[in-house]
């Protein structure tokens, strides 16, 4: 009876010291020091974090770096099999911000100096974990150049991977990697370098200017003098060709202007309109058409009286707001892939042709396409074909009236 | 002898009272007791230190026969695609033979993870991630994933007569894996044919109480082989793309770097167990590479301090600059960023 209830006790103060005999590596928990907790002294090892702290308080000069109105039109990737619209958006949105966090972002009125940028999808994959992960890797290479002078400036290439439980979601967060680094600072700065090298080369800008003239290419000709600096050496040229630029072009599309003004006046049935002064205010004098167009105008502004002061004056208004009006309206629908496309496909190729064989194969065969789309789906396609098929064409600007009068010709 | 047996009865009462055995109403954690000074003091388990995770995991056969399983190519490359949320939805009896198995093991001091818990847990830390805009990478995310260092892959198909009614006699056929999430070496398995009974649950739970404890007995074996002769691991050196050095480069005294990391692995696994498994200029290889677990002073040595020893003996003797990226248990994967 004993030896039972001895039993039951021992067992039960076993199991209430938790003796379980656990397998175990015959070694007690004695950690002491860490490794990290060095010779050190408190006020040492407080002096060395401060001086850490302080070297990365030093402010970066990089980021402070700003080319003074020097601006790379940012051209978003083509949309393909691989890109779609929304993706096309967003990296346009972050080169657009790092362009600006660099010092040559922006809005800009001139496509001259751009910033393109080819994607390749390099990776597809998925894992075998649970939850399944989606791989994708990309190669994006940025390219900053100049379409006027066919010269590329800089280019960098980065290698961006996404992981996410989606393919749609892993794409969209190769591109969250899409950051301001120290390479693009770098190619920043060296195309900017090189731009205002270009433009303190005077005789250089004078060449294309004077080359697109030539070719009647006036929408190029005022983009380049539009985007000269006003600290670049050419600037006083710039100010000075851009006006006589300005007014040759007012004169070769004189006829068009006279023509659509004649069509005004046929429209307006007798009565006032406003269009018809407007067609005629943008004629300039010393072309050929202005006497016929005067004459034309004077006789139509007898037919429809407006000869007391206040009325002239009204229409006068009225005339300026059309004017205003029709060129904003045009401007919506103009297409500007005829003066764009031949050198801006030349512009980069020329460039890229020494760099790497199969980079050359890859851009012509795009740029082939996107030409031979760009001629085949005329106007509607202006704003898809895009620089070497790498991406949208620029629809800013280049100058108002420019693309007014193009609009008109056609 | 009554003075004896007047100190069994003392010490009885003692021992219930530690045990929490009040007689008035308790609460659950009035109940709870611990020694942790003895804990502390008691020898270190390297086992308890650094726990393996344990999770079943439903295989593919189940996952196909639950049409949550199917193949998609991307690239050229088909690859399988496990529908696992669908599964846990519309598989209840998996759930149920995961308890039985989860309290099996739960019943033996060794809580195991839940698969299901874990995926959850992985969806609201990518949503607190995201809602708290902390900085990510895809290496971050391409590790937010379930990784038990041990799986345990359950497969079972049922086969039922409904010809004899509505609820006829179920027969069951299941097959119970446990694979070594590292090494991939199967460290047991547990099955039963043609188990027959009306309810699979209840199939499952009767057969597994036979079989269960044989599982456990065999990873028990496993717990006891790590503590013996270390854990078993793989290494892995490879090299960086844009590095500057590769393996077959040498050190001054005209070894290759793969030479010294191959001496180095001689001596530093216990009692030089490894086998060597790729030997490129980009990669050198190894299994079944035993490491200690324990440092001298009881602290837990695991595969990134194996891998941080490593580390810097190539960073004192060749001046590599190295980078750890060793993750889990069981993997050592060292990058030699250049020099």
């Amino acid at each position: 009876m004993n030896k039972v209830l001895y039993t039951v006790v021992l067992g039960l103060a076993l199991v209430s010291c938790g003796g379980a005999g656990d397998a175990t590596g015959g070694k007690k928990f004695n950690p002491g020091k860490t490794v990290s907790e060095t010779a050190m002294t408190d006020s040492e090892r407080q002096s060395a974090i401060d001086a850490k702290r302080n070297s990365l308080n030093t402010t970066n000069i990089d980021l402070q770096q700003n080319y003074n109105g020097l601006r790379f039109c940012v051209l978003p990737p083509a949309v393909n099999a691989d890109i779609t619209p929304a993706l096309s958006e967003k990296i346009a949105l972050k080169l657009t911000e790092i362009s600006a966090q660099n010092g040559v972002g922006g809005i800009s009125y001139s496509p001259v100096l751009a910033t393109v940028v080819q994607v390749n999808r390099t990776e597809s994959a998925m894992t075998n974990t649970a939850p399944q992960k989606f791989i994708v890797k990309y190669d994006v290479t940025i390219y900053c150049g100049n379409f006027a002078s066919n010269e590329l400036y800089a280019s960098s290439t980065l290698s961006l991977s996404g992981v996410a439980s989606s393919e749609e979601l892993a794409v969209s967060q190769a591109f969250d990697g899409l950051k301001n680094s120290p390479e693009l600072k770098a190619m920043f700065s060296r195309a900017s370098e090189n731009a205002l090298a270009w433009y303190n080369n005077e005789s250089a800008v004078r060449l294309v200017v004077d080359n697109a003239v030539a070719e009647r290419n006036f929408a190029l000709a005022m983009a380049v003098l539009s985007s000269v600096p006003s600290y670049s050496t050419s600037f006083e040229y710039a100010e000075k060709r851009n006006q006589e630029v300005c007014d040759l072009m007012f004169k070769a599309k004189a006829a068009g202007l006279l023509a659509s003004m004649k069509d005004a006046i046929v429209a307006s049935d007798g009565a006032y309109s406003p269009k018809v002064g407007a067609y005629f205010r943008l004629i300039p004098e010393t072309s050929e058409v202005y006497e016929e167009a005067v004459a034309l105008f004077s006789e139509y502004a007898e037919r429809v009286a407006v000869t007391s002061k206040d009325n002239l004056e009204r229409a006068r208004a009225l005339e300026d707001r059309e004017a205003a009006d029709t060129m904003k309206m045009r401007m919506e629908r103009m297409e500007i892939a005829k003066i764009k496309a031949p050198y801006e496909a030349k512009a980069v190729l020329a460039k890229i042709e020494a760099d790497s064989k199969k980079a050359i194969a890859q851009v012509q065969a795009e740029a082939k396409v996107g030409v031979a789309e760009a001629n085949a789906k005329g106007k509607a396609n202006a704003n898809t074909g895009g620089f070497l098929g790498l991406g949208k064409l620029w629809d800013g600007s280049f100058n108002l009236l420019n693309r007014l009068l193009d609009s008109a010709e056609n | 002898m009554n003075l004896l047996r007047g100190f069994v009865w003392s010490f009885c009462v003692v021992s219930v009272v530690a045990c929490g055995g009040k007689n008035e109403k308790m609460q659950l954690a009035d109940g709870a007791t611990g020694d942790m000074e003895a804990y502390v003091s008691s020898d270190v388990n390297a086992i308890v230190q650094a726990k393996p995770e344990i999770m079943v995991i439903p295989s593919d056969q189940l996952l196909k026969s639950s049409n949550c399983l199917r193949t998609r190519k991307v690239d050229g490359q088909s690859y399988t695609i496990r529908n696992y949320q669908k599964f846990l939805l519309e598989n209840s009896d998996f759930k149920t033979i995961v308890s039985e198995i989860q309290n099996a093991f739960g019943n033996a001091g060794f809580p195991l993870n839940d698969f299901e818990q874990t995926l959850k847990n992985l969806d609201n830390q990518y949503a607190e991630d995201i809602a708290d805009n902390l900085a990510q990478d895809a290496k971050t995310r391409l590790l937010q994933v379930a990784a038990p260092d041990i799986i345990l892959e359950l497969t079972y198909e049922t086969k039922a007569d409904y010809s004899k009614g509505n609820n006829p006699e179920k027969s069951v056929n299941y097959l119970l894996n446990g694979i070594d999430a590292y090494t991939n070496k199967a460290i047991v398995n547990v099955s039963s044919d043609g188990v027959t009974g009306k309810d699979l649950a209840q199939i499952m739970s009767k057969d597994l109480v036979t079989k269960l404890p044989v599982l456990m007995d065999e990873i028990q074996e496993t717990f006891n082989d790590i503590l013996t002769r270390g854990r078993e691991i793989t290494v892995r050196v490879n090299v960086a793309a844009g590095s500057n050095q590769n393996l077959y480069d040498e050190n001054i005294e005209g070894d290759t770097y793969a030479d010294v990391i191959i001496d180095y692995i001689k001596v530093n696994t216990v009692k030089g167990a490894y086998k060597l498994q790729v030997n490129t200029a980009n990669q050198l290889s190894f299994t079944n590479v035993r490491i200690n677990i324990l440092n001298d002073n009881g602290t837990q040595y695991g595969v990134y301090d194996w891998t941080r020893d490593l580390q810097k003996y190539l960073k004192r003797n060749l001046g590599l600059n190295c980078e750890n990226r060793s993750q889990g248990l069981g993997e050592v994967v060292l990058t030699i960023k250049g020099m």
